[in-house]
């Protein structure tokens, strides 16, 4: 009976050294919570030297995006932060066709993502209980695979390094 | 210590749902035109092919092959949700003359092609002869070479005409 408890403990201590979950933080303080913007042909003049892909390329512009993530739980904790699509897309028809790059004023790293992948945009020591960068999202999708009203909702989440 | 174990455990479970709905939404419309394009030859000018029959091979049959050939480049494009078919036609219905009166029916005159995309052929002598159809979003870049037939003996002279491409999606 004590050997099996002491398994338990052991199980446990090993648990809680794990890296913990990842947890989805709150934008819900950025000004700006309804971003409609428009694709356009990326390649205005197209040619017999653009690829398939590249001919049918639309971009979409999101600039000066406020974007502020309330990390009042995670204050002096080492942490990483990271930027996600989900992989479902209203409006698209293959998630690898779109893909998101974004640059930012540097408190976040600029960086691309997919829809289901996500990319780490900041790791260090949460210092303030709000998180505020400005971002420029590009978006880049092939137009043949565009079939309504894109609908995206980017997800933050966090990832506690050490307390 | 059963108790404390099942409380650790669900405090560590309960980190990892505690997920607040994302805030921001991007709508993003499609606002890219259906897009066609066309260029025969040289950018906004008119290409010229000459054929040079020799006086003792005149209506041989002997097909006589013109001095350059002519690039065609076309494309379409549309987003999935509305593709578009556009159709390539050639307006050939008037003959080349040579300013006395005489004709050539511009049917006298073939073109092969480099690529399948626009079939080789000769010309209708109609107004619009469909040459190809095509439905978004594509890229047709095709070099024609135009041959005189050569099948009929006309009056002495230089002969001029023209034809028209016309790329429409309706």
């Amino acid at each position: 009976m004590v050997r099996t408890l002491g398994r338990l403990l052991l199980l446990l201590v090993c648990l809680q050294a794990l890296p913990s979950q990842a947890q989805r933080l709150s934008d819900a303080l950025s000004p700006q919570q309804q971003i409609n913007i428009k694709f356009d042909w990326k390649h205005q003049t197209a040619g017999d030297e653009l690829d398939p892909k590249e001919f049918n390329a639309v971009v979409a512009h999101a600039r000066n995006v406020d974007t502020r993530l309330d990390t009042s739980d995670f204050v002096d904790t080492q942490a990483r932060i990271f930027l996600e699509l989900p992989v479902q897309v209203r409006g698209l028809n293959n998630p690898q066709r779109l893909s998101v790059s974004w640059t930012t004023n540097g408190l976040f790293q600029n960086g691309e993502v997919t829809p289901g992948n996500r990319r780490l945009i900041f790791e260090g020591r949460i210092t303030e209980p709000v998180m505020r960068d400005i971002f420029n999202f590009t978006f880049e999708m092939d137009a043949r695979f565009l079939s309504e009203m894109l609908r995206l909702e980017p997800i933050y989440e966090i990832e506690i390094i050490s307390p | 210590m059963l108790l404390l174990i099942f409380a650790v455990l669900a405090g560590w479970m309960a980190d990892t749902v505690n997920n607040p709905a994302a805030a921001i939404v991007v709508n993003i419309d499609n606002d890219a035109p259906a897009e066609i394009f066309i260029q025969v030859g040289k950018r906004r000018s008119i290409s010229r092919v000459r054929f040079r029959v020799d006086a003792d091979d005149v209506g041989s049959g002997n097909p006589v092959n013109g001095n350059r050939s002519i690039d065609i480049q076309l494309f379409i494009r549309a987003p999935a949700a509305n593709p578009l078919t556009g159709f390539l036609t050639v307006d050939s219905s008037t003959p080349l003359n040579n300013g006395s009166g005489a004709t050539i029916p511009v049917s006298e005159i073939s073109w092969t092609s480099s690529s399948p995309d626009i079939p080789s052929g000769s010309f209708a002598g109609t107004s619009s002869q469909q040459l190809a159809s095509f439905t978004s979003s594509v890229e047709v870049s095709d070099r024609h070479t135009f041959s005189y037939k050569n099948r009929n003996v006309y009056d002495a002279g230089t002969y001029n005409g023209q034809v028209t491409y016309t790329w429409f999606a309706p």
